[in-house]
């Protein structure tokens, strides 16, 4: 109760800020988006603050009116969060990935490489598409608005069964022996 | 000199080596396949030789022989790549990934996204899947062959498209008139293929290449070639011997020429697995010490390739005058290799490490040999370019880096630097944003 602290993220989302024309500030680069040491700059400033974490929201489509407003989210979370991995050491690192168009597997491999190679700093907000837009990016319609989280209950469940697959009993590698790990 | 220069990629897998058994070597770390440092390293040592490109193959699924035999594929060759794109600036990636399980618009997306922040360094190695074992992961049937090649041909247009839907010139990002992009440059695609589809379009500007390149990588069937002509820049060859190099190359090369593009578009590579060592002795001595007993198991298969009874129990003698005379090449194409280097007269146990039943042509010993390889080769057209696996990674590619890299660059087949800052521009293949429209005719 009393080790009780508040705990602190930050949204790097789109690397320009909330308001839809920060990227026309002049102390703003309007390359942000696309420039990953922006956003690596700004991780290690929220860890410097002892933020627990960043955090990157997603959309599978275009959103926003980028005629006159800077994108609203990122060129892609997981690939930018492997990449802010490799330049922080504490801050988690939190993304967005939906559930609708990734395969189990390739999601709980990308998220678990993540994690192992930040050393455990990786969490995942899965999300349901449900908008028009993003199921037309991949040639499919929205299911029915009742059946919108069943296919993430199982993707959910295959991804954290994949996770526990290689159980803590699978040992360390012996060179010696030359058994790297024990079935179970 | 404006001659055509050779082109060099290292395969990266688990952190440990080519070789059987190479995660007991002692100089390796076990631990590598998880903890990603040591493959950062051996990039930037393959940075430091010059290296155009890493490839990552991969295989998605656990082996069979993973108790003793270690996991042999790199953790997950997205994020891998990503990171190493961090700590290196100039060497190019080429992740493998398949089109049977994975959406169009999520491959654009990732692939693309790594090109950018990478500035122009990235290149996917486009397959189909046609394993079990890997399918029941996305728990699937392997699909009909000609089913996989239409989502291949399919897949690989989308993706290509939604990387040109962001125009060249469409990013304004006039901070004072207001203007962030003109949407007249960043349509959507709307192509509806038979397996896949996409609307569009993907919100990623082009990156210094433009798009990633593609690959190609096996042997080289028909599907596959007609794959390999119509989209990639790089062919990832699987060739044991000069003329096997020759005749997949001029496959390749017709193949995109068929398709309606120039042949020096695309790049054939060939494989090689080398041992470097002060002699052939030394090399052949280091081999042994880490394959151990995994030579003795591979006797029945030389005994096979030769057609001769060879006994276990004589490891250690050279085969005799008899054994020799008796024995012919079967039709593996390793077999003519075998019975070349058992007629110098090496022992069983040698003529096994000479690496004779590899995946590759295997070089063992000082750096000259490995550069005689590489100039016949490159000489007799049998490739354009090499990709390394190192018997050992962990002084592997430092060895091949400081001791056969000058010596290729001596002879003048070697660049002593970068040419461009792209992994485009180092491999010399053309520019090319959205789709080819020599391929999907849409030219004039």
């Amino acid at each position: 109760m009393n080790s009780e602290h508040m705990i602190l993220g930050v949204a790097l989302t789109n690397s320009f800020g909330a308001h839809p024309a920060a990227w026309r500030l002049p102390h703003v680069n309007p390359e942000a988006y696309t420039d990953i040491d922006v956003t690596v700059e700004h991780a290690r400033t929220a860890e410097r603050g002892g933020l627990q974490f960043v955090f990157i929201a997603d959309r599978l489509f275009l959103h926003g009116d980028l005629a006159v407003s800077n994108p609203l989210f990122n060129m892609d979370p997981i690939v930018t969060l492997s990449a802010v991995a490799q330049a922080t050491e504490r801050i988690g690192l939190a993304g967005t990935a939906s559930t609708s168009f990734f395969e189990p597997y390739l999601l709980a491999r990308q998220l678990k490489t993540l994690d192992v190679i930040s050393n455990g700093r990786v969490g995942w907000n899965a999300v349901p598409s449900f908008e028009p837009d993003a199921f037309a990016n991949f040639g499919k319609e929205p299911p029915a608005r009742e059946k919108k989280y069943e296919r993430l209950h199982e993707v959910m469940q295959v991804v954290q069964a994949l996770w526990g697959s290689w159980g803590y009993e699978a040992g360390k590698p012996d060179q010696q022996e030359g058994t790297p790990i024990r079935h179970m | 000199m404006t001659e055509k220069k050779l082109i060099l990629g290292l395969a990266l897998h688990d952190g440990s080596g080519a070789l059987n058994n190479a995660w007991r070597a002692p100089q390796v770390n076990p631990e590598n396949y998880a903890n990603f440092e040591a493959n950062i390293r051996y990039a930037q040592a393959a940075e430091r030789g010059k290296f155009a490109f890493l490839f990552i193959p991969d295989f998605p699924a656990v082996r069979g022989d993973i108790e003793h035999g270690g996991v042999r594929n790199i953790i997950d060759p997205m994020i891998a790549l990503t990171a190493i794109s961090q700590a290196t600036s100039r060497i190019g990636f080429v992740a493998t990934g398949s089109t049977s399980f994975q959406e169009p618009f999520n491959h654009a997306r990732q692939f693309k996204a790594l090109d950018v922040l990478s500035h122009g360094r990235a290149g996917w190695n486009a397959v189909t899947t046609s394993d079990p074992a890997v399918a029941a992961n996305y728990g699937k049937p392997v699909a009909e062959r000609s089913e996989r090649y239409q989502r291949a041909h399919e897949s690989i247009q989308i993706v290509q498209a939604l990387w040109g839907s962001w125009q060249k010139e469409a990013w304004i990002k006039n901070q004072a008139s207001g203007q962030y992009i003109d949407s007249s440059k960043l349509q959507p695609v709307n192509l509806q293929g038979k397996y896949v589809a996409s609307r569009g379009p993907l919100a990623i500007p082009p990156s210094e290449q433009g798009q990633p390149v593609i690959f190609s990588s096996g042997g080289p069937s028909p599907h596959l070639l007609a794959l390999a002509g119509r989209y990639a820049s790089g062919f990832i060859g699987e060739v044991w011997t000069i003329e096997d190099g020759r005749a997949q190359r001029a496959m390749v090369r017709r193949a995109a020429e068929e398709a309606g593009r120039d042949p020096d578009d695309i790049k054939f590579f060939a494989g090689i697995m080398p041992t470097v060592a002060p002699s052939v002795r030394e090399g052949l001595d280091r081999r042994i010490s880490i394959l151990g007993d995994t030579l003795k198991a591979q006797v029945p298969q030389l005994a096979n390739m030769l057609g001769v009874q060879i006994d276990r129990r004589r490891l250690d003698e050279p085969l005799t005058t008899e054994q020799l005379s008796g024995a012919y090449p079967s039709r593996d194409p390793r077999s003519g290799i075998a019975l070349d280097v058992a007629r110098q007269g090496w022992t069983v146990r040698d003529i096994l490490a000479h690496g004779v039943i590899d995946y590759h042509p295997t070089v063992v010993g000082p750096a000259a040999l490995h550069a005689d390889h590489i100039q016949e080769w490159f000489e007799a057209e049998a490739a354009d370019g090499f990709w390394l696996s190192p018997d050992i990674f962990e002084d592997g590619v430092d060895a091949f880096v400081d001791e056969v890299v000058p010596v290729l660059q001596q002879r003048g087949i070697y660049p002593s630097d970068y040419i461009g800052t792209t992994l485009r521009e180092n491999l010399g293949v053309a520019e090319q944003y959205g789709l080819d429209p020599r391929v999907v005719g849409t030219e004039d």
